[in-house]
């Protein structure tokens, strides 16, 4: 039922981005419009990754999270334009907006994995295995999803990061290298490549890969912030 | 039609009594055949079971069919039938269905919600059928006791949690790996459990088996019956490196893995569920504090296994409920069987009068259409089975009287049988 009535939600929020493409306005000028797109991006991993895994509870979580999305899409009052009006007219920033999307949504779907991962860990560990425990994915399932979808979201991440590179050249065209969003990006990918490295040579995972995850996952949401609210360093 | 059922089980018996009446299949078979050459029955199956010898009959008279196959139990059996004879338990009719409802579904069995004994009572049906003793009574009985069984492992968590110390063993480790065929599942010690938990990872098709024993003939025994490879108990650090799952059941008084050597291996944080079975212990507890490392005990287990068992009961009570509502079913159906040769007759004579009317109106007519022939042909039929309907309805009212006094007047009144 929740699934089937995010996706009516997205239907609606659909007609939105629908009629701004129609008037050829991309859809990523406001908050608004960007917060359902992250939504939609949400449900197209959840869908993705989520039901190949064959699970019911993480698709549950994340549909609550992406409902949570498009409710604040729609409540937001925020209609001025946070993003330069020429910038976010180009099908260069759509793309570069939507692969972000998918990388936060990905990271984030990576984090929740972890999560559970780590209350199943503790619950077997502790010998306390509770009703909703049964739930819960085992705890390789828990541990794959994690690391592919923290995989599929430095995935994007790199595609998001060359894209911004690029539009800042054009668009900003003196020193852009210096300017503290992008420096913050490079940083957040890089932590991410650490990440994955990290679990390739060291077989990280459980508590110890979830911490490294949920740095990540706030490294990126900062990054976020700050490309729609910071001005451009001087 | 009365169904009788005359049996024993764990409830009223314990096992020196029950093994002394235990069947083999040819018995069964040839008891059954018995019961039918002597006209004790015409219609019947035996479920007999290490718990329960139940024997399930139609007949006309309950008292009568019991008389006579107390009397034949006592000639095949002799001293043996003497013996056990007290603590065997009768039911009739819905009593009997209730009963036989329980046991298909489990809730009679020592074990509650074990899913073996609906697979017994399937075999008793399979053979009682070869034998060509199942009327359409029974096999509607027991289709639908089989449904009834499958609505409740379906609808009730009767038989989802473990409630023996291997197969927690199983789910925990399912809890952990998720699927179980690409372990190393490394076994120490060769005794029952040991073995038993052995034939349950091979049933999970696990990838390798390594028995680890002191004697290592021992351990062969075991790979070789099971299928795996066996060593001695100095080979078990080299494979413990790459095992996924470890069983230890040895009477070792000592810790044979210890936190130390588990620390020191390069494992690059794989998993690893060591399952302690051994009293005294022989895995170090403190290897449950290390990261991605899980150690069970038997005590462990057997607290799971008592909140499982607690938790069937629960489910029991559901499954109660159930069987409460289909059994009600099942009696109503099984008498509108009873009530349905009574109705055929009483549809037959009427189809008799429609054919001689139409004869006479084809002799006073003999210009009518073809067409209007098959009309008035149909509106007789329509007619028919509306006015059978009422019939119907009285015998199915359980208000207006028993189903004998209810046949007798309903012949009565159509001249059935005159």
């Amino acid at each position: 039922m929740l699934i089937l009535s995010v996706f009516l939600g997205a239907f609606y929020f659909s007609d939105e981005l629908l009629t701004s493409l129609l008037n050829q306005k991309l859809p990523f000028a406001g908050l608004s419009p960007i917060l359902t797109v992250l939504a939609w991006s949400m449900m197209l991993v959840m869908l993705g990754f989520t039901f190949t895994f064959d699970m019911y509870l993480i698709p549950t979580l994340f549909c609550c999270c992406a409902f949570v999305l498009q409710i604040m899409s729609h409540v937001i009052e925020l209609e001025k334009n946070v993003l330069h009006q020429d910038l976010s007219s180009t099908l260069l920033f759509s793309v570069h907006a939507l692969v972000i999307s998918l990388a936060i949504s990905s990271i984030a779907l990576g984090m929740m994995a972890g999560v559970l991962h780590f209350l199943e860990s503790k619950a077997l560990k502790q010998k306390k295995l509770t009703k909703m425990i049964s739930f819960f994915p085992s705890l390789e399932v828990a541990d794959r999803l994690t690391v592919r979808s923290v995989w599929f979201g430095f995935i994007c991440l790199s595609i998001g990061l060359v894209t911004g590179v690029y539009l800042a050249h054009v668009f900003w065209k003196d020193a852009w290298y210096l300017d503290r969003k992008f420096l913050f990006a490079l940083g957040t990918w890089f932590w991410h490549l650490s990440v994955l490295m990290v679990r390739k040579m060291y077989g990280y995972r459980g508590k110890r890969f979830l911490l490294l995850n949920s740095i990540g996952f706030v490294l990126i949401i900062l990054v976020f912030s700050f490309s729609l609210f910071l001005q451009r360093t001087p | 039609m009365s169904l009788l059922l005359y049996g024993l089980s764990h409830h009223t018996a314990n096992v020196e009594l029950r093994e002394l009446l235990s069947f083999s299949k040819n018995d069964l078979d040839s008891l059954l055949m018995k019961l039918v050459k002597k006209d004790i029955t015409h219609s019947g199956f035996i479920i007999s079971t290490c718990n329960r010898v139940e024997i399930y009959t139609l007949g006309n008279d309950a008292k009568e069919m019991l008389h006579q196959m107390d009397v034949f139990l006592n000639q095949w059996q002799g001293d043996h039938y003497h013996k056990v004879k007290p603590y065997f338990y009768i039911k009739e009719d819905e009593e009997a269905i209730r009963h036989l409802l329980r046991v298909a579904c489990s809730l009679d069995s020592m074990v509650l919600g074990e899913p073996q004994i609906l697979g017994q009572v399937k075999e008793a049906y399979f053979s009682a059928k070869k034998a060509q003793i199942i009327d359409p009574y029974f096999e509607r009985l027991l289709q639908k006791t089989f449904f009834v069984a499958k609505k409740i492992r379906h609808h009730t968590g009767i038989g989802t949690s473990a409630v023996s110390i291997s197969w927690a063993a199983i789910s925990l480790s399912k809890r952990i790996f998720g699927q179980l065929n690409d372990l190393k599942v490394l076994i120490i010690g060769a005794g029952e459990m040991s073995e038993l938990f052995a034939k349950h990872a091979k049933e999970q098709k696990v990838s390798k088996l390594y028995f680890a024993n002191r004697s290592i003939e021992h351990a062969m025994e075991l790979a070789q019956t099971i299928g795996g490879v066996a060593m001695g108990l100095d080979e078990v650090n080299e494979h413990l490196v790459d095992a996924d799952l470890v069983v230890v059941s040895t009477g070792a008084p000592n810790y044979l893995i210890s936190k130390e050597q588990i620390d020191k291996m390069n494992r690059q944080n794989r998993p690893m569920f060591l399952i302690d079975l051994s009293v005294p212990r022989n895995v170090d507890p403190r290897i449950n504090d290390l990261e991605n490392m899980y150690v069970y005990n038997i005590d462990d287990l057997h607290a799971i296994t008592q909140e499982n068992k607690t938790q069937r009961e629960q489910e029991a009570l559901k499954a109660d409920a159930i069987i409460d509502q289909e059994a009600s079913k099942i009696v109503r159906q099984l008498n509108m069987m009873q009530y349905s040769p009574l109705i055929q007759s009483v549809k037959n004579k009427w189809d008799e009068i429609k054919v001689t009317e139409m004869e006479r109106l084809l002799k006073k007519h003999p210009h009518l259409s073809h067409e209007v022939v098959l009309t008035i042909d149909r509106s007789f039929d329509s007619l028919i089975d509306k006015m059978v309907q009422d019939p119907i309805s009285y015998m199915k009212d359980d208000e207006l009287g028993e189903y004998s006094k209810k046949d007798e007047l309903l012949k009565r009144i159509f001249k059935i049988g005159e």
